[in-house]
């Protein structure tokens, strides 16, 4: 598979194959942590974490590939762990092939993971079966029609409803933060 | 004052764009001076977002679980070879770069010899051009399933309840089910799966109807089977041959655990209800019965081994004279034989005969537990003969950075992966070679060219093999050329 093939699954939302198709980059960045004082389990969220920037950077803007994605992600991965070590307080031999610009798009993308890591947390606890309902609506984008057939609910109005108490539950979980 | 869930659905509504011009109007207006609905509206676009990360981080999670089941069927394939003696502790070593414990047991099982072997970084991996295709699905574990898998009628049954975690703990939150076929030779060829079998110190390799490989996760954690619970498989086979059982790979993978004999096609049985051979047979592995005429009448020999590996000549029947299509078809019936060896003239008869007494959909096959399954029918290797082989380019060098052998009886649907030090082989058969390097290239000792090296008393012998790297370039191609 191409690069514009992945590029294509993620934009109409089906990340679940481009993902695999990913992977195949990963012992590359795998080989890198581990050279530069890392663990695998290091190298596996780096790398996640990489592909959650690269999601994103599809998903939210015109993204015009100027490298292939193997590349993209191996540099990103290269600024993460760079990173990751500065805040352990740990040097590291990493020269950085980026722009500045790139470089500031990434550390807001750093702000922005930092943030959602504490909202992932609280919706972690609103239950499974309020996860997976808004999950369908807002990530699958099914109808609430279907979100009832689904979930076993009455109605199209019920799951509505239910959709809006577990919203309800979860807002007033980060309010709490 | 708006009740709290009103308010949301404004708001969502807002978020969505759904309002009217005006309540977008009155809305915006609101926002300007109303920072508490400000800071709900934000909070409610982030519930958004993270719901969409969180879905995106699972389906990663997802991806990397599928990505270690991939590299864990290499290693474990190698890690049984290991364990039959026939693959160089220098492989295994290079292959240990999954975790930390097996990193340690190459410095029990390394060898001076191995020490001096090629060296292979981290990253090697076969190319996943070459893995056979891993399908996913999602399923609710609570409620009682069936998944259709592929085009050829195979469906998994799932009853509820059917899974719980490490711990023993059942589990309700959604299960991902993989499921991976290796249905010819250019799946298995570098799938890393054993296909020898080990019954009372006798090895037998595979010829296989059909693998599969069916493993669950939930929230990215590997799961089990409940031990109360099984799922069942209508398994389309790949392939007819006779003999077929149902085997599961043991998990330590150093050999296959039998489980069921599977059953014939009835319905052929009662077209052939005439002429049976009576005789009695004590019919064994592995038999290559042959058609011979002895004072005038066809009589079929039934060649046995036995458990030290001699033939022997079991009881002889007569199969009336003449020899017919339907005699024959009839005893392959009764003993589930399709490599009927037939001389003089009932050749004509073999292929006609061969492999059409089960049913392509085996219903029922039980799974107590993930892993990987096996319909097969099994047979003795002949003319065993262990090979230490020496393979050249087309220019006649060494070929450098040897990985991972696999080598293809045409005759059989099966792959057999060695190391590049060793391999065993009936040199008689019709056998190809494949070798990957550690750098993807892959290598190919073409149909035909296995009997034109010589190997030596001592078991050395050197290989002519083609750099198929841009011609063979996924398991496609490979199939195609293997099965063509």
């Amino acid at each position: 598979m191409d690069d514009s093939k992945i590029i294509e699954l993620l934009k109409v939302g089906k990340p679940d194959k481009a993902f695999i198709k990913l992977y195949k980059n990963y012992p590359h960045v795998e080989k890198l942590i581990l050279s530069k004082g890392g663990s695998r389990e290091d190298a596996k969220d780096v790398f996640q974490e990489a592909l959650i920037i690269f999601y994103e950077k599809v998903r939210n803007t015109d993204f015009k590939l100027t490298s292939s994605i193997g590349t993209y992600l191996y540099s990103v991965s290269r600024f993460l762990w760079k990173n990751a070590m500065k805040k352990r307080k740990k040097s590291v031999d990493i020269s950085m092939d980026l722009s500045s610009n790139e470089e500031s798009e990434l550390q807001e993308a750093l702000e922005r993971e930092e943030k959602f890591v504490r909202i992932e947390g609280v919706l972690s606890q609103i239950g499974e079966k309020c996860l997976k309902l808004l999950k369908f609506f807002y990530y699958d984008g099914l109808s609430m029609k279907a979100i009832a057939t689904k979930t076993g609910l009455k109605s199209e109005s019920v799951a509505k409803n239910q959709k809006y108490k577990c919203l309800e539950r979860a807002k007033s979980k980060i309010e709490i933060l | 004052m708006r009740s709290e869930l009103e308010n949301i659905e404004r708001i969502e509504k807002y978020l969505r764009n759904e309002l009217s011009t005006e309540d977008m109007q009155a809305f915006d207006e609101q926002l300007k001076t109303d920072s508490t609905l400000k800071s709900q509206v934000e909070v409610q676009k982030d519930i958004v977002e993270g719901i969409q990360r969180l879905s995106v981080k699972q389906s990663i999670q997802k991806a990397f679980s599928t990505y270690k089941m991939r590299r864990n069927f290499f290693r474990f394939g190698l890690g049984s070879l290991f364990a039959l003696g026939i693959v160089s502790a220098a492989l295994w070593a290079s292959d240990s770069i999954e975790t930390e414990n097996s990193v340690a047991k190459i410095e029990e099982t390394s060898t001076p010899q191995s020490r001096s072997a090629v060296q292979v970084g981290p990253e090697f991996m076969i190319s996943e051009e070459f893995m056979a295709e891993i399908q996913s699905f999602e399923i609710d574990p609570t409620i009682k399933t069936s998944l259709k898998i592929g085009k050829e009628g195979t469906v998994l049954h799932i009853p509820k309840s059917a899974f719980v975690d490490q711990e023993g703990k059942a589990i309700t939150s959604t299960v991902t089910i993989t499921y991976q076929e290796f249905k010819n030779p250019a799946d298995m060829a570098f799938s890393g799966i054993p296909m020898t079998y080990t019954n009372r110190d006798v090895e037998y390799n595979f010829n296989s109807s059909g693998m599969f490989s069916i493993k669950g996760y939930s929230d990215g954690e590997e799961i089990k089977v409940n031990p109360a619970k099984s799922l069942s498989i209508d398994y389309a086979l790949a392939k007819q041959n006779a003999d077929i059982d149902f085997y599961r790979l043991k998990d330590d993978s150093t050999n296959w655990e039998f489980l069921e004999e599977i059953d014939e096609l009835t319905a052929l049985e009662q077209d052939f209800t005439d002429s049976i051979p009576e005789g009695n047979f004590g019919f064994g592995i592995a038999a290559e019965p042959t058609v011979q005429q002895v004072n005038g009448t066809a009589q079929l020999l039934l060649a046995k081994d036995n458990a030290e590996g001699n033939t022997n000549v079991a009881p002889t029947t007569t199969l009336g004279n003449p020899v017919t299509e339907k005699t024959i078809f009839q005893y392959n019936i009764e003993m589930g034989v399709d490599s009927v060896q037939a001389q003089k003239n009932a050749d004509r008869y073999v292929e006609s005969v061969a492999g059409h007494t089960y049913p392509p959909i085996i219903s029922g096959l039980r799974i107590n537990s993930f892993g990987v399954y096996n319909c097969d029918a099994i047979y003795r290797l002949r003319n065993r003969v262990t090979v230490q082989p020496t393979y050249l380019d087309e220019n006649g060098d060494e070929i450098k950075e040897q990985k991972m052998v696999s080598l293809i009886d045409l005759n059989v649907n099966s792959a057999f992966s060695f190391g590049p030090r060793s391999f065993t082989c009936n040199p008689k058969a019709n056998n190809l070679i494949l070798l990957f390097t550690t750098s993807n290239e892959l290598y190919l000792l073409e149909k035909g060219n296995f009997g034109k090296s010589p190997i030596a008393n001592n078991g050395s012998s050197s290989y002519q093999m083609k750099n198929v790297t841009e011609t063979i370039t996924n398991s496609n191609d490979l199939k195609a050329y293997l099965v063509p």
